[in-house]
């Protein structure tokens, strides 16, 4: 196969040969034809020759005859004298007259010519003899004329006329033989040439029969492999007319389109283009029209099941036969993949989009020198990029870590492993600014690392910050020193009132009663009386203090915090006021209340203090109305009111309410210390919430106090 | 009625001490009552140390013993007691004008055997201190092996 030349280039050179063979041969051909008809035409000149010949021949004989018939009446007369020869005689001259004119124009020869001549010459000497025989015996009689004709002078000439014929004869057979002789050779040369020539004319034929047959064979074998091609190959290929239809189909596009041949045959190829590719397609097919090939043109046909698959052509319209050779290659999974690639690269730009406004990027090789740098590592580096390409970061090196860090720093990224940290640097400037670091390392096919992707945020402020807040927490250490200082204090404080005050109180006390005991007897009535006002003032002073104890605890004391449930503890307190409410009428309303989330004993005592409260200032009404409930919420917390119809309070003082030791009311109308409402602010406040209270005067009072919902109720 | 153990006072006001004693001697519950007027002073009564030296009688049947005193206070001295291998079977009860829950805690913490708060009302003080002392001095049964407990064997 490789030794046969490319089909293409053969084509014309075999051409070529065939025509020149069979032009050789039919010019060899019609060269024998034209030497034939030549040769045939000499032939029949030679037969025409013969037949002259013996038409001379046979005139010659008939003047012989002629001359002989005037002889013998020449004789005949002289004999007898009857004038009856004299007739024939007489006949005789103007029959060899006719004759010999007959004669000169049947002989062509030159010689013959020259021969008749001298025969007429010799013939008019034996009819002058006759006529002097014939005068003779008409004038002198026989014996005279017998005498005459006996010297033999007619018979001499009469001979001489008969050699000449003779010879003319001779001369005419002797011509005729030599053209019969020329015209016999002319013929054989013309067979053997004939037969040569025709049997090389055969030759040529053959040959190039052979030749065209041998091409032929070549050809259809072409065909056959080309058909195979044709068959063979994944692409689609086609031809198609300028008319807009298929004319012919290689499997691919069965395969591809899943249509039959027919199928594709009996539609315009136009109606499986995509709709929108069709204004395109016949853009295309206008200059296909015009001779111009498509090298690359794509447009998506319809698939039997529907889809739709992206064709790439390639088409060579060939104008003289009306059509368009394509080929078609199926480009779906590409442009699929084209399209994937796209997106993927659109949003990988779309990501390093976002990661170069939000990040400071650099890119190292495996030595660490940068290969890349955003406009944010120039922005806070204070480098330009061309001052930082081709350097390492020692550029920026600030010199603040030890050598151990940057050494662990190599170390990680360098086996394999993401190292996040934060680096301080140094600006060209000299400034100093921190980035919190990940530096990515990335790996060939052998598992080298090959690059260094690092990526930094500036947290120079947060820095500073952490700075600021280290600095804020050392004096907040401090503050916090100072503070258990002073609560210490206050403890000692509160433990020498707890201590030191109740003791001269108790020796107050103590020594009025001895006294009293020991001098009641002795006493008037109003030194009993002093005795009984200190006694009791001692009394007074002891609960001030043991409440501002209280008190001051509430303040230190560590909360805990748990479920509560407000019910069980508003029930218990009512319960536990029995010995004070015995006696009174009082309506009690409690409404069901909610759990909240506190200190128990804490919130055991806000509610004892409230509910003491309402009881105390309600004392003067009969019916007393105390009213326990949940009032809503206040900024997610439970507000909780204690309502009574007692005393209530003048509304501008409210704001005393909640003081220590504040009151509202004298000491005679109400006893108390005015210590139960600052510790219901207090432990309140303590809880995160709020407290107030509104009232008037003998209207009554409402006091609220808000309160953590409990997260497990 | 069997003898009146002996009671170790520490106290260092004399006015306590006064009530004390008369609260004591109201009931006739003392026939002995050592008064000592600071945390040092208790400490070298029960340890026989300056001049408790030459001390020769056994410990008391109970100290009661005051917290605030200049000096060694009375949370030390109820350390010492309790860490001394001859004294930490002696009863001590703190007496005191606190009631700090501090001082309750670390009190029974060192093994204070009871915790009394002084009430203010001379009444109520009376009360406690009989009580106190009747119990301790009268009702309890002191720890076996104690010097008291030889001295009683003795007599």
């Amino acid at each position: 196969m490789t030794a046969e030349p490319p089909l293409r280039d053969m084509k014309p050179t075999r051409t070529h040969q065939f025509v020149a063979g069979f032009a050789l041969a039919l010019g060899l051909l019609a060269s024998v034809a034209l030497l034939n008809w030549r040769q045939t035409g000499r032939m029949l000149e030679t037969a025409a020759l013969v037949a002259r010949t013996h038409e001379e021949q046979a005139n010659l004989t008939r003047l012989l005859s002629l001359v002989q018939d005037i002889e013998t009446g020449e004789r005949g007369f002289v004999v007898t004298g009857e004038p009856v020869f004299l007739e024939s005689f007489e006949a005789g001259l103007s029959a060899v007259v006719e004759q010999e004119r007959r004669l000169g124009q049947l002989i062509l020869s030159d010689e013959q010519k020259a021969n008749l001549r001298a025969l007429e010459s010799l013939i008019a000497q034996r009819i002058a003899v006759s006529r002097r025989d014939v005068e003779l015996r008409r004038n002198a009689g026989f014996e005279a004329a017998r005498q005459a004709v006996a010297s033999g002078m007619g018979r001499a000439v009469m001979d001489a006329v008969r050699a000449q014929v003779a010879r003319m004869d001779v001369a005419q057979q002797t011509l005729l033989d030599q053209r019969s002789a020329a015209a016999l050779r002319g013929a054989s040369n013309t067979v053997l040439l004939t037969i040569s020539v025709t049997g090389l004319s055969a030759a040529l034929l053959i040959a190039v029969f052979a030749l065209v047959m041998r091409e032929n064979r070549l050809r259809q074998q072409a065909q056959v492999q080309l058909d195979r091609f044709f068959t063979l190959s994944l692409d689609m290929l086609c031809i198609a007319g300028m008319n807009g239809y298929f004319k012919r189909l290689n499997p691919a596009f069965n395969q591809t389109l899943g249509y039959t041949t027919d199928e594709l045959l009996a539609r315009p190829f136009l109606d499986f283009v995509h709709p929108d590719d069709r204004a395109a397609t016949l853009a295309e097919m206008e200059k296909l029209s015009r001779g111009v090939p498509t090298i690359s043109f794509e447009n998506r046909y319809q698939c039997q099941d529907g889809s739709w698959r992206w064709l790439s052509w390639k088409t060579q319209p060939v104008a003289e036969e009306g059509l368009l050779y394509a080929t078609a290659r199926d480009i779906t999974d590409r442009r699929r993949i084209e399209e994937h690639l796209t997106e993927v690269v659109d949003q990988l730009r779309a990501f390093k989009t976002a990661l170069d406004e939000h990040a400071i990027v650099a890119i190292t090789d495996v030595r660490g020198t940068i290969t890349y740098v955003n406009d944010k590592f120039c922005a806070i580096s204070k480098y330009a990029r061309g001052e930082l390409i081709g350097q390492d970061h020692r550029l920026v090196n600030s010199g603040h870590h030890p050598k151990a860090f940057i050494r662990d720093l190599w170390q990680t990224i360098s086996s394999g492993r993401v190292w996040q940290g934060e680096i301080k640097n140094r600006a060209k400037d000299g400034t100093f600014y921190w980035v919190a670091t990940t530096i990515v390392p990335f790996f060939n096919e052998h598992g080298k690392p090959v690059q260094y992707v690092a990526i930094r945020a500036d947290i120079t402020e947060r820095k500073q910050d952490e700075e600021n807040i280290s600095q804020l927490n050392a004096d907040l250490q401090v503050g916090a020193a100072q503070l258990a200082e002073s609560n210490k204090e206050l403890e000692s404080f509160s433990y020498s009132v707890s201590h030191d005050l109740r003791a001269p109180l108790r020796h107050v006390h103590g020594y009025i009663e001895m006294l009293q005991r020991d001098t009641a007897s002795q006493l008037s009535e109003k030194a009993q009386r002093y005795v009984e006002t200190i006694t009791e003032a001692s009394v007074e002073m002891g609960q001030l203090i043991d409440d501002l104890l209280a008190f001051s605890r509430m303040g230190r004391t560590e909360m805990r915090e748990s479920y509560v449930d407000l019910n069980a503890l508003v029930q218990d307190t009512i319960r536990g006021l029995e010995m004070t409410t015995t006696g009174r009428n009082i309506a009690w309303q409690v409404t069901p209340l909610p759990a909240v989330a506190g200190d128990p004993s804490m919130l055991k005592q806000v509610l004892a203090n409230l509910i003491e409260n309402a009881v105390k200032y309600s004392r003067q009404r009969d019916p007393a109305r105390i009213e326990i409930g949940c009032a809503g919420e206040e900024e997610g917390r439970v507000v909780l009111f204690v309502r009574d119809n007692g005393a209530g309070f003048d509304m501008q003082y409210a704001h005393k309410l909640f003081g220590v030791f504040q009151r509202l009311h004298r000491p005679e109308e109400f006893e108390g210390s005015g210590i139960g409402l600052a510790t219901v602010r207090r432990i309140v406040a303590r809880h995160g919430g709020r407290v107030w209270a509104e009232g008037a005067l003998d209207q009554g009072a409402t006091v609220y106090v808000t309160l953590k919902r409990s997260a497990s109720a | 009625m069997d003898a009146l153990q002996r009671i170790l006072l520490v106290e260092d006001s004399p006015r306590d001490a006064e009530l004390v004693l008369e609260a004591l001697g109201e009931h006739h519950l003392a026939n002995e009552v050592v008064h000592v007027r600071d945390g040092a002073e208790a400490l070298e009564y029960l340890f026989r140390r300056g001049p408790f030296a030459g001390r020769s009688n056994g410990q008391p049947a109970v100290v009661l013993l005051d917290l605030k005193m200049p000096k060694v206070d009375g949370l030390e001295v109820l350390r010492q007691i309790k860490n001394d291998p001859a004294l930490k079977l002696l009863p001590v009860v703190v007496m005191t004008s606190s009631r700090e829950e501090q001082d309750l805690l670390t009190s029974y913490q060192h093994g204070a055997n009871a915790y009394v708060v002084k009430p203010v009302q001379f009444h109520a003080f009376v009360d406690a201190v009989k009580q106190v002392g009747g119990f301790w001095a009268v009702i309890n049964e002191p720890p076996p092996g104690s010097l008291l407990g030889r001295e009683r064997a003795r007599s």
